[in-house]
């Protein structure tokens, strides 16, 4: 979704200035787009599905109203994209300039609506609205409306979406600093580094606050005992230092080696220096999330990766600024070592969200042991997994010597039309 | 409201049949028909940018069955658990086989995709006419609704029944050459030269086949299970369906004698789209059938969700579904015409 976003840049500044290496830059990220896309599309197709196989008594009580959804992502977003990736990947010769940016635009408007629809079913996972229940316990929806308006879902859409932009942009950024570091494709390898900084610049920064903020507050307003676990705090109190590091003790119920900013939690969330933070003992054991610990890295996971994203990219901005960017050795070489973070923060972002809204499948509605197949035995449910994760790290082994060769073989129009021609 | 929704999970399930049935036919016959490294980057180049679109209309299907009867979803897909998962990961791998051949020029990668394509494409279609023959044989449903079928029992049709028996490999294999004939007119339309003769050979050979099974197909179904066909005694008017398949087969013979290759296409779409309607009509209005207690039947009136969420489904699915339209014609109409190799650029 983010490298969707970056690649609509790049056709643009072709469209506008008319120069051809914007059409090449955009051309090698759509290939690599394209290996992404297939890897999304194939392991996205069974999603669908696993509802109703893994999750039929979920799928059977809740499906008239994430049903909806997911259908609109198929009719709306899914169609949108797979229609138009095939005029921006193989197309460019058959029709006109403008034509292929309006492609690269409606790919960006697919992956973007698609990613809404499907946190707008999550949202509702996370904080259901707009449904009423009958006595089998069967939830039905009362406004369509209220469920694409989802209050939940205005600081998770834009949390997760510039999630995808940092990680989008610290790519470009990444291969780009590899290519100026081995001396090859430079001039590519410029507007690479460049275009990812003044993105990541502004995506890192504005991650954290208002983004990342909004969506923590209203974690601490809708589900406090998630919160409660996300930050440690296992006894409720006023002036709530955040922790930085610790580690929980489900024992003692305290946080061993603590190293932490004094009043500052509470100050974040009711921006007083005294406000009263609840902590996991007001809640009972059984709606504790199942794993306090888990939660507390997942989330702490994110938060340090955040700021570390925002501190190097502030650096690599000021040396852009400057114009020492290029130049400077230690911040290419971070810049390469870093693409692989924003994933690593992206996937503790949604562990902290999914794993922190346990034992709940619905928020406060219903528990994710009501929800599984009653008629699927675990030894049927085993053998599917297994599977899953084969073709999972086959397919993941398949993508990264894919990615590694688009790398290797490099942006330049010449060798591009080699590969093609195989 | 319930049977406007019936019809159009339907419209869409017969959509994505005929859509994505063509380039599972070309994968069956792929290898036969394309010899050379180039004729079959030529063939992939044919069914390479519209794959993908053809699938999504299988994913919509699913959200509309999820969306609209949310029990039926819930129970079809967890009862036929190993062949839907099964069907999940050849998808998944065939979808892989097209995609990430052109990718690394080696003969052994190539090779090895060219396999893949052709299993995936086979066993999909197997499957795919396994389970239309599951749901109108019937499952074994319990009183809240739910049933588990291993993938084989003894292949009878009759009590301890499994998703694969031998009523439904019959379907199986029928689908199977229903698709291959229909890939083959495809490809005619696509290619030129070698390609286009050998499309339409098995075309030519698939219909023959096609024809015997066509016959065989309702004394199967008689024999398997005789109450399949109450319906068609109790609505007579149901058998415009199979007779206008009949036609379409009809039509295709004739218009393969002069090589009318969008027609006979045509043709075959529409006896797609009319064995589809056939199959249909002996399950309305259920959408799983019972095979223990009647009662015990999903039907589209206990399966459906909220009529204020089925009205208001009716006017989004009514925008959405116009577009998608439009952005399928616009796909196809993009690459149309006969397919080359491409030069330079990107290409499968």
């Amino acid at each position: 979704m983010g490298l969707a976003a970056i690649i609509l840049i790049f056709k643009t500044f072709a469209l506008r200035t008319g120069k051809e290496k914007y059409n090449n830059a955009a051309r090698f990220w759509a290939h690599i787009f394209g290996i992404n896309f297939v890897i999304g599309v194939v392991t996205g197709i069974p999603m669908e599905f696993l509802f109703g196989t893994n999750w039929a008594e979920f799928s059977r009580r809740a499906g008239g109203v994430v049903g909806n959804t997911l259908a609109m992502e198929g009719l709306f977003a899914f169609i949108l994209e797979s229609a138009f990736l095939g005029l921006l990947l193989y197309g460019e010769k058959r029709i006109s300039p403008k034509a292929h940016w309006f492609a690269a635009f409606m790919v960006f408007c697919g992956t973007w609506l698609s990613g809404y629809f499907i946190l707008a079913t999550n949202a509702w996972m996370q904080h259901p609205v707009a449904y009423t229940v009958d006595a089998d316990g069967v939830y039905s929806l009362t406004s369509l409306w209220g469920l694409l308006t989802n209050p939940w879902l205005f600081w998770q859409y834009l949390h997760n979406m510039n999630a995808t932009l940092i990680t989008g942009s610290f790519v470009v950024c990444s291969v780009g600093a590899f290519y100026l570091l081995s001396n090859k494709h430079v001039e590519m390898a410029k507007l690479f580094v460049k275009t990812g900084v003044v993105i990541a610049i502004i995506a890192t920064t504005t991650q954290i606050f208002p983004y990342g903020h909004g969506e923590a507050r209203q974690v601490f307003k809708h589900q406090p005992v998630k919160a409660a676990a996300m930050e440690g705090i296992f006894h409720t109190e006023r002036g709530a230092p955040m922790v930085l590091l610790g580690q929980p003790n489900m024992e003692t119920e305290t946080l061993d080696n603590p190293i932490s900013i004094p009043y500052m939690d509470s100050w974040l969330v009711t921006f007083k220096l005294d406000g009263e933070l609840q902590g996991l003992n007001d809640f009972p054991k059984d709606e504790w999330p199942d794993s306090v610990p888990l939660v507390f890295y997942s989330y702490h996971t994110m938060i340090l990766l955040g700021t570390f994203f925002a501190t190097i990219m502030t650096l690599a901005a000021w040396l852009l600024w400057r114009g020492k960017l290029f130049r400077s050795r230690w911040m290419l070489w971070t810049l390469m070592l870093s693409a692989p973070l924003p994933y690593i923060a992206t996937i503790a972002g949604w562990m902290t969200a999914e794993i922190g809204r346990q034992p709940w499948l619905i928020y406060g509605l219903m528990r994710t042991s009501e929800g599984a197949s009653p008629n699927v035995s675990s030894g049927n449910v085993m053998f599917t997994l297994l599977g899953f994760i084969a073709m999972y790290l086959i397919m993941g082994f398949l993508f990264v010597i894919l990615i590694l060769k688009v790398i290797n073989a490099g942006p330049d129009p010449v060798e591009k039309a080699k590969v093609g021609d195989i | 409201m319930e049977t406007l929704w019936f019809i159009l999970v339907g419209v869409l399930l017969i959509l994505f049949v005929v859509l994505d049935g063509f380039d599972f036919g070309v994968g069956i016959i792929y290898q036969y028909v394309a010899k050379t490294n180039n004729e079959r980057r030529i063939v992939l180049n044919a069914i390479g940018p519209v794959w993908d679109g053809n699938e999504v209309w299988l994913i919509i299907a699913g959200g509309a069955l999820f969306f609209a009867f949310p029990a039926a979803y819930a129970s079809a897909f967890s009862g036929y658990y190993l062949a839907l998962i099964m069907l999940l990961w050849l998808l998944m791998f065939r979808g892989l086989s097209m995609e990430l051949r052109s990718q690394i020029d080696n003969p052994l990668w190539r090779s090895f995709w060219d396999a893949m394509l052709f299993i995936g494409s086979l066993l999909i279609a197997l499957v795919l006419g396994a389970a239309i023959g599951n749901l109108v044989r019937g499952v074994p449903l319990n009183a809240d609704g739910y049933f588990f079928l291993p993938l084989w029992t003894n292949f009878r049709t009759g009590g301890d029944v499994g998703i694969l028996d031998w009523f439904t490999v019959t379907t199986g294999v029928f689908a199977i050459l229903v698709f291959a004939v229909h890939g083959a007119n495809y490809l005619a339309i696509k290619t030129e030269g070698d390609i286009q003769k050998r499309a339409r050979h098995v075309s030519k050979l698939g219909m023959v086949l096609v024809t015997v099974f066509t016959f065989v197909l309702p004394i199967a179904l008689y024999l398997a299970r005789p109450e399949m066909l109450d319906n068609y005694k109790q609505f007579p008017i149901g058998f415009v369906f199979p007779a206008f398949a009949f036609v379409s087969l009809m039509a295709s013979f004739i218009y393969r004698q002069s090589n009318a290759d969008l027609k006979v296409f045509l043709a075959s779409a529409a006896l797609i789209v009319f064995l589809m309607l056939s199959a249909t009509f002996t399950m309305y209005p259920n959408i799983l059938i019972s095979t223990t207690e009647p009662e015990n039947s999903l039907t589209i009136y206990n399966a459906a969700t909220s009529e204020y969420a089925l009205g208001m489904g009716v006017k989004w699915f009514s925008v959405g579904f116009t577009l998608a339209l439009f952005y399928t014609f616009h796909m196809y109409r993009s690459f149309r015409g006969k397919t080359h190799l491409p030069k330079g650029g990107h290409g499968y």
